[in-house]
């Protein structure tokens, strides 16, 4: 074969490095496009927490809102409020939100809680939800 | 050679240029790709709201929607107690002079009440701050504390000469069944006066899909599981429409095993006794498909069917035996995908 | 070989490179590699043909024209930047690689490592015009189909090498 087509030993070199650089970028991309997703905690229009969501973690964050203090609940790659003080408990009946562009509101404390990629962006298998 | 070469490689060039009306086309799709994304999150009218716009512009034409809506928000806020609606609420009688936007919605709902019989009805104030669905407060009244809410209820007491409006004594207006809707309208509106090309607008659950989302993709919207919030019950892929939701999920109480929402029947002072759970409009004009979704809530399945047919409206309809209705003109835009619901034959 | 003679060929590998290049639209690699305009590069076969036989000021006349024509005929900008700077990549790197053939590397090589910058000069002028570093995504896999790319051009330019010195064309 090698010989037949005559090639010469640089030429498996070019080969190589083709392959090497192909590798190389794949490697990177493959990294970045992950389907890591965040919770990201958004109080008044500010985000106060982007949590990474993984399968292994769990965790509650406790933090004051406009009128009373406020729990969310983070179990694996899905995350809910908790023992809701507000009055109108809305946003605990949203249940958990895990699947990216989902979001759950606190009116009275004026929070949202919603799922994004690693590059913030949300778009998800819809583009809204009709509630 | 050299020269020959030259010449050719200048009058490829020349031509190039001459024609570079063929190229037109190619710069309009790099513009596309220089668009910008603009979205924003912010709280009004006692909800979350987002607007997510693309387009050259799409930061400027998003921030005069907030803005928009904001001033909107203040003229015809029930709560805020200089609004143009509170001072309407508290004339006693007297003819009341409003703004012309003002005077534009009152005029819409009016005319959706008429169209409706009542069942959706702006008048329906009085009922909701006795019952205080959505508060802590909420509770089951008296008998006849309900008859003595209902007495002031009914959009026929409501008289309206373009801007100027009288009402009967006692009487009060709520603008909050169509207030979304017609915000978005005219969100829509400011959008297309940036050039946006498309957005999606999102007003506490009232979605505006403007525009398709790529190339003729269609915007997927998603409407909740009544019984599973977190869950979808199905989507629907549109392009430049409204989709608007009214369902007994959104705000209510329980007591006695009872489930009491915060969607008002005009006619028996008490929350909507219906067979339906939720109501989906799909309607270019928004601000008329928030007040049907409510009517159409209020009229049960049968009459809402009914009502369909006659005025051509495209409406998902979810019944409380876990049924599904979808009118004619969205079957194939709808897609089911709760498993604990089936369509209706 | 005579000064018309050599023009006359020039004209005849830009229609050829040009044909070629229409004829490569065919193929809907767009569905695979979802950047506009993007191409195998079954053209550049006759810039090898053109640096072996003629000159390295010659090859990059006829691809400047033939992705001019081509631009010119498709009707589009962006086909045109993706094409040059594409072509450009693969011209350049075989007239380098070329000074080594026989020696380190044959034809083969040569046309693989052409065709690898070819797709790199693409995804380049993706990046600019889509406006996102998200094209390069596509690199890798655009890198390994140059290897058999390689062999196909490589394969052709070699049976026209052993057929020229006997046709005294050039």
């Amino acid at each position: 074969m090698k010989n037949k087509l005559g090639l010469r030993p640089g030429d498996f070199l070019l080969f190589a490095l083709i392959l090497l650089g192909a590798c190389a970028i794949w490697i990177r991309f493959a990294m970045l496009q992950t389907d890591q997703v965040y919770g990201e905690i958004w109080q008044d229009g500010e985000c106060v927490q982007r949590i990474e969501l993984a399968d292994s973690y769990r965790n509650t964050f406790t933090l004051d809102g406009d009128s009373t203090e406020y729990t969310i609940e983070v179990d694996g790659k899905r995350m809910r409020f908790v023992d809701s003080q507000c009055p109108d408990h809305t946003c605990e009946r949203t249940g958990w939100i895990s699947r990216v562009g989902d979001t759950a509101v606190c009116l009275p404390n004026r929070v949202l809680i919603k799922i994004v990629r690693a590059d913030g962006s949300s778009d998800g298998e819809v583009d809204a939800t009709v509630r | 050679m050299k020269r020959s070469l030259f010449w050719l490689i200048l009058a490829v060039t020349g031509a190039m240029l001459l024609l570079g009306g063929c190229g037109a086309k190619e710069q309009a799709a790099q513009e596309t790709a220089s668009e910008q994304q603009a979205s924003q999150d912010f709280y009004a009218m006692d909800t979350v709201m987002n607007i997510t716009a693309y387009g050259e512009k799409a930061d400027e034409a998003v921030q005069e929607c907030v803005q928009y809506i904001n001033e909107l928000e203040a003229a015809i806020s029930r709560t805020q107690e200089n609004s143009e609606i509170s001072q309407l609420n508290d004339a006693d009688g007297e003819a009341v002079e409003l703004s012309e936007q003002t005077a534009d919605i009152l005029h819409d709902a009016l005319e959706i009440a008429q169209k409706t019989e009542g069942k959706f009805d702006p008048t329906v104030a009085s009922l909701s701050d006795l019952w205080q669905i959505g508060t802590e407060d909420a509770h089951l009244p008296e008998e006849k504390e309900i008859q003595d809410a209902l007495e002031p209820v009914g959009y026929t007491k409501v008289t309206q000469d373009g801007t100027s409006v009288t009402m009967e004594p006692g009487t009060r207006i709520d603008l909050g069944g169509i207030g979304k809707g017609y915000a978005a309208d005219h969100v829509v509106e400011i959008l297309e006066s940036y050039d946006v090309e498309r957005a999606i607008i999102s007003l506490g659950g009232n979605i505006y899909a403007y525009g398709s989302k790529g190339d003729g993709v269609d915007w997927k919207v998603a409407i909740t599981d009544p019984d599973h919030e977190e869950d979808y019950l199905g989507t629907l892929s549109v392009s430049d429409t409204s989709i608007v939701t009214s369902g007994d999920y959104e705000r209510y109480f329980e007591q006695d095993g009872k489930r009491y929402c915060h969607i008002f029947d005009s006619s028996t002072g008490y929350p909507a006794e219906t067979d339906l759970r939720s109501v989906t409009i799909v309607s270019p004009d928004s601000t008329t498909a928030d007040g049907y979704s409510t009517a159409l809530f209020v009229m049960g399945c049968d009459k809402a069917i009914e009502f369909c047919e006659q005025n051509d409206i495209e409406a998902v309809l979810v019944r409380d035996d876990h049924t599904v209705f979808v009118t004619d003109g969205i079957k194939d835009r709808f897609e089911l995908l709760s498993t604990e619901y089936q369509y209706e034959e | 070989m005579s000064k018309s003679k050599r023009i006359a060929l020039c004209g005849v590998l830009t229609a050829l490179a040009l044909a070629l290049s229409l004829a490569e639209r065919m193929i809907p690699l767009e569905l695979l590699v979802p950047i506009p305009g993007i191409k195998l590069g079954l053209a550049n076969v006759v810039t090898m043909f053109a640096l072996l036989f003629l000159s390295a000021r010659e090859a990059f006349g006829i691809l400047f024209c033939r992705v001019t024509l081509a631009a010119l005929f498709a009707g589009s900008i962006t086909a045109f930047a993706f094409s040059l700077l594409g072509g450009l990549l693969a011209l350049m790197t075989t007239w380098l690689l070329l000074h080594r053939r026989g020696s380190w590397f044959s034809l083969y090589g040569i046309s693989a490592a052409s065709a690898a910058m070819h797709n790199v000069g693409q995804v380049l002028a993706g990046i600019v015009i889509m406006q996102s570093v998200n094209v390069i995504a596509y690199l890798p896999l655009l890198l390994v189909s140059a290897i058999p790319m390689g062999f196909l051009t490589g394969g052709i330019i070699t049976v026209l090498d052993k057929h020229m010195k006997h046709m005294r064309l050039v």
